[in-house]
C-alpha cells in the first residue's frame, strides 16, 4: 500500500500560490503602467481638444463682429450678455465687453462637451488715429472635463506643459484667481485681436468675372502716405511696389496677359493667360461682399434735390452734419455742363455726402470736379456713367472720392461705366454691380480701388493701387492680427 | 505487525526516499523547467522593458512636439535647425512679473504688439532698420522689423522692437517686443528656454532623438525621430524612421521676420 506524503502536497500549493503572487505582482505592475499611461494619452488628448474649442470662441466672436458690418437688422450680438458690474475701466466703443458661453458637443472625446467663454472688449489704445478704426480684443477660454481620476500624470515635464486644473482652477472671470472645482478639467485661454480689413483691400476685387482681356494691361500699387513708395503723395514709377492685387470670388480671372504687380486669387479656380502675373496666383480666396445700405441721415441739406446742370455743392467743414450731406434723386449733366463739389477757399479739409437715389450720367465733355481739400463719399443707387475725364479729382487721391453702389434688389444688377483716355483717381465699390472701367491710350492710368460684381477693364492702360486706401473706406471684414495662447 | 527480513527504513511511513536516478532526473527536470520560466521572464521583461521605453519616449515625442506647437501658433519669428530651433514670441508678459500680461498697442501699419506704456494717442511708426535720427519727432515712437539675413549671410536674429519716445532728437535703444524660445539637444536632454529664464528640460534621456524644424512660411513642419531599443544591437533603420512623429502647425500671427509679413 502506498501512503502519499504530506509534505509533497504542501509544496506543490506554495509553489502554485507563488507563481500566482509573481504573476499577479506582473499584472498589477503591467496594470499600474498601462494605467498611468492611458490617463496620460487622454489628458493630452483632452488638453489638445480644449484649444479648438478655445479658437472656436475666437471664431464665434469674428462671426459676431463680421455681423455687425452687414446693414440692420443684423442679428449682431444677438444672445451675448454684457456683464454686471461693467468691467472698470467701461469699455471705449461697442461692442464693449461681451461674454458668449456656449456648450457644444464634442465627437472626439465619446462625445466630452465644450464649454467656450468669449470676451469681446474695444480698448482705447487699439483705436487707430487716422482712421478711427476699432480693433478689437478676444479673449476666448476653452474648458472639457478631464475623465478619470484627479492625478497628475507620472511625468513632471508633461504636467509642467500641460497645466490641468485637478482641484483648482487658475483663472476666475478672467482673473488669475483660484478656483476650487469639483470635478478635474482643462482650461486653456487664447487673446486675440482682429483688426477692420477695408473694402479696398485690393487693387481690382470681383464678385464674379474679372476680365483684362483687352489690352496689355499694368496693375502695380503705391502708397500714397509713404515717402519710400509715392512723392508728394502721387504715384512715382520708380518707386512703385508690388501689392497690385487683384482678386475674384469666382472661378475665372481672365488676366489677358496683363502684367500684374501683385497677386492674382481665385476661389478654387484659375487665371488665364497669367505668364505675367509677377506675385502668386492663389486659388483660397474668398471675401463676403458686403452690401451697402442706403444712408439714414437724420438730416440734409434741403436744396438742391437733383442736378441736371451745372451746379454746386457746397462741402462742410464738419464731418457727418448736415451741412455735409446731400439727397439727389439724379445728376444728369452733359456737354460742358460741371458739379462741382467745392470746399474752403483755402484748401482746408472738407467733407461732402451725396446720395443719388436714381443715375448718375456724366457725359460728353461734362465733368464732377472736386476741389481742393474735399473729400467726398457718394452713394448711388441706379447706373454710373461716366465719360472720359468726367471725374476731376483736384486732390489726386483716390481716398478722397468714394463711389459706394447700394445694393440693388435681388435679380437686379447695376451698371457702374467709367470712361477713359484720361486720369480716373478713386475707389468704387460696388458688389451688385457690373463695373466697366474703359478708355485707354498711353494716358489711360486709374489711381484708386475697384470692387464691382463684374469688372471689366477694356484698353486701361495702367491701374495703380494706392496701398493707403486699406487703412480707410468702408469696412469689409475682420482679421486676426495678434494670436497669442495665454498658459499662466 | 513487522515482517521478518524489511528494513527499519522501508517500514518507517513518510520516511521514503528518492534513487540517485530519480533525483537526476527530477532535477533535470527542473532545470529545464526553471530555465525555461527564466527564459520565459527575461524575455517578458525585455520586452516590457522596451515596450515601457518605447511608450516614454512616443511620450517625450508628444510633449515636444506639443511645446514646439504651441509656441510657433503665436511666433512671431522662427529659426529652424536640426536640434536647435529658436521661436520667437510676442512679450505678452511684464519681464518683471510673468503673471502679469502687458497692454496691447497699435503698430501704425495694421499690426500690434504688448507693451507695459498705455500707447492711446501715441504716433507710431512701423520701417526695417533701427529708425535714423532725423526720422519723425520727439514724443513719438518706432517699432523696427528687421528680416533674419537670408542664407549665404551669417545667421542672425530677426528684430523686433520700439524704440522711444523720441527724447531731445535721439531715440534711444529698442525694447524687444518678442521673446527667444530656444529648443535645444544638449548632452542626452532636449531644453527649452524662454528668454533670460533657466533652461527646462522637456525630455530626458532623449540621447537618440533627432528634431527637425522646417520653416515653411505660412506653416512650419516638425518631426521628431527616436531609435527603438528592442534588441541590443539597436534599431535598424526603417525601424527607427517608423517612429518619426510629424506635426504642422500654422503661424497665427503676421511674421516679422521676413519682409512680405506672410499674411
Amino acid at each position: 500500500m502506498r501512503i502519499s506524503s504530506p509534505r509533497t502536497g504542501g509544496s506543490v500549493l506554495a509553489w502554485t500560490v507563488l507563481i500566482i503572487a509573481i504573476l499577479s505582482l506582473v499584472g498589477a505592475q503591467v496594470m499600474r503602467v498601462v494605467t498611468l499611461k492611458y490617463q496620460n494619452a487622454l489628458q493630452t488628448a483632452t488638453w489638445q481638444e480644449t484649444l479648438v474649442a478655445a479658437e472656436s470662441g475666437v471664431d464665434l466672436a469674428i462671426v459676431e463682429l463680421r455681423k455687425s458690418i452687414y446693414p440692420q437688422p443684423n442679428g449682431a450680438w444677438d444672445g451675448w450678455t454684457t456683464p454686471t458690474p461693467a468691467p472698470s475701466p467701461a469699455p471705449s466703443a461697442t461692442p464693449g465687453t461681451r461674454y458668449g458661453k456656449t456648450t457644444i458637443p464634442n465627437a472626439g472625446l465619446a462625445g466630452t462637451e465644450m464649454t467656450i467663454n468669449v470676451n469681446v472688449d474695444a480698448p482705447q489704445q487699439l483705436v487707430e488715429p487716422g482712421s478711427s478704426w476699432q480693433y478689437y480684443r478676444i479673449r476666448a477660454t476653452g474648458t472639457m472635463p478631464l475623465t478619470g481620476p484627479a492625478r497628475v500624470t507620472d511625468n513632471k515635464q508633461d504636467t509642467s506643459l500641460r497645466r490641468l486644473s485637478l482641484h483648482w482652477e487658475r483663472f476666475t472671470n478672467g482673473l488669475l484667481s483660484a478656483t476650487s472645482l469639483a470635478a478635474p478639467q482643462v482650461c486653456r485661454r487664447v487673446e486675440a485681436i482682429v483688426r477692420p480689413v477695408s473694402a479696398f483691400d485690393q487693387a481690382i476685387m470681383s464678385v464674379g468675372m474679372l476680365d483684362l482681356n483687352n489690352q496689355n494691361i499694368r496693375i502695380d500699387s503705391y502708397d500714397s502716405t509713404d515717402p519710400l513708395k509715392s512723392t508728394n503723395g502721387l504715384y512715382d514709377l520708380a518707386k512703385f511696389q508690388k501689392n497690385g492685387n487683384i482678386a475674384t470670388d469666382g472661378a475665372v480671372i481672365d488676366a489677358g496677359g496683363a502684367t500684374i504687380w501683385g497677386s492674382a486669387s481665385t476661389n478654387a479656380g484659375t487665371v488665364i493667360d497669367g505668364a505675367n502675373v509677377k506675385g502668386i496666383q492663389r486659388t483660397d480666396f474668398y471675401q463676403e461682399p458686403i452690401p451697402i445700405s442706403a444712408p439714414s441721415w437724420p438730416s440734409i441739406n434741403p436744396t438742391p434735390s437733383t442736378v441736371t446742370g451745372s451746379a454746386t455743392l457746397t462741402a462742410s467743414a464738419t464731418k457727418d452734419s448736415t451741412a455735409s450731406r446731400y439727397m439727389l434723386s439724379q445728376i444728369s449733366i452733359s456737354g460742358g455742363q460741371t458739379l462741382m463739389l467745392a470746399g474752403a477757399p483755402d484748401g482746408s479739409r472738407t467733407y461732402i455726402e451725396i446720395y443719388v437715389t436714381g443715375s448718375m450720367s456724366v457725359a460728353g465733355t461734362s465733368q464732377i470736379v472736386l476741389a481742393a481739400g474735399v473729400s467726398a463719399t457718394i452713394y448711388f443707387t441706379g447706373n454710373v456713367a461716366v465719360a472720359g475725364n468726367g471725374m476731376v479729382n483736384t486732390n489726386n487721391q483716390p481716398a478722397d472720392l468714394q463711389l459706394y453702389g447700394i445694393q440693388p434688389p435681388t435679380g437686379i444688377t447695376q451698371t457702374v461705366s467709367l470712361g477713359g483716355n484720361g486720369q480716373i483717381t478713386a475707389s468704387v465699390y460696388a458688389p451688385g454691380a457690373a463695373v466697366s472701367v474703359n478708355g485707354g491710350g498711353t494716358n489711360g492710368h486709374v489711381f484708386g480701388s475697384v470692387v464691382g460684381k463684374t469688372m471689366t477693364m477694356t484698353g486701361v492702360t495702367n491701374l495703380h493701387y494706392d496701398e493707403a486706401l486699406s487703412k480707410g473706406g468702408t469696412i469689409n471684414n475682420y482679421k486676426i492680427v495678434s494670436w497669442f495662447e495665454d498658459n499662466r | 505487525m513487522v515482517k521478518l527480513g524489511q528494513s527499519t527504513r522501508q517500514i518507517a511511513s513518510g520516511e521514503d526516499g528518492f534513487t540517485l536516478a530519480e533525483f537526476s532526473v527530477s532535477i533535470a527536470i527542473f532545470s529545464i523547467v526553471s530555465a525555461g520560466l527564466m527564459m520565459g521572464f527575461t524575455s517578458l521583461e525585455r520586452s516590457y522593458s522596451a515596450t515601457t521605453a518605447f511608450t516614454v519616449n512616443h511620450a517625450d515625442q508628444m510633449r515636444i512636439s506639443d511645446s514646439l506647437a504651441m509656441d510657433l501658433r503665436r511666433a512671431v519669428a522662427v529659426q529652424a535647425a536640426q536640434n536647435d530651433t529658436s521661436i520667437y514670441i510676442p512679450t505678452y508678459y511684464d519681464p518683471t512679473d510673468d503673471k502679469i500680461p502687458l497692454l496691447p498697442a497699435l503698430d501704425g501699419a495694421g499690426g500690434t504688439f504688448y507693451t507695459a506704456t498705455d500707447m492711446t494717442g501715441k504716433t507710431i511708426q512701423t520701417g526695417s532698420g533701427s529708425p535714423a535720427p532725423t526720422l519723425g519727432n520727439n514724443g513719438e515712437y518706432y517699432v523696427e522689423r528687421t528680416p533674419a539675413p537670408t542664407p549665404p549671410a551669417q545667421p542672425a536674429p530677426p528684430v523686433y522692437a520700439l524704440y522711444g519716445p523720441k527724447t531731445g532728437g535721439a531715440w534711444g535703444n529698442g525694447t524687444p517686443l518678442s521673446v527667444k524660445v530656444h529648443y535645444y539637444l544638449l548632452a542626452g536632454c532636449i531644453y527649452r528656454q524662454q528668454g533670460n529664464k533657466p533652461p527646462v528640460v522637456l525630455a530626458d534621456n532623449v540621447q537618440g532623438f533627432i528634431f527637425n524644424v522646417t520653416d515653411v512660411g505660412k506653416v512650419v513642419n516638425t518631426s521628431i525621430t527616436f531609435q527603438p531599443k528592442f534588441n541590443s544591437s539597436g534599431a535598424s533603420a526603417a525601424a527607427t524612421a517608423a517612429t518619426t512623429f510629424y506635426n504642422t502647425t500654422l503661424l497665427r500671427n503676421t511674421r516679422t521676420d521676413t519682409l512680405s509679413g506672410v499674411y
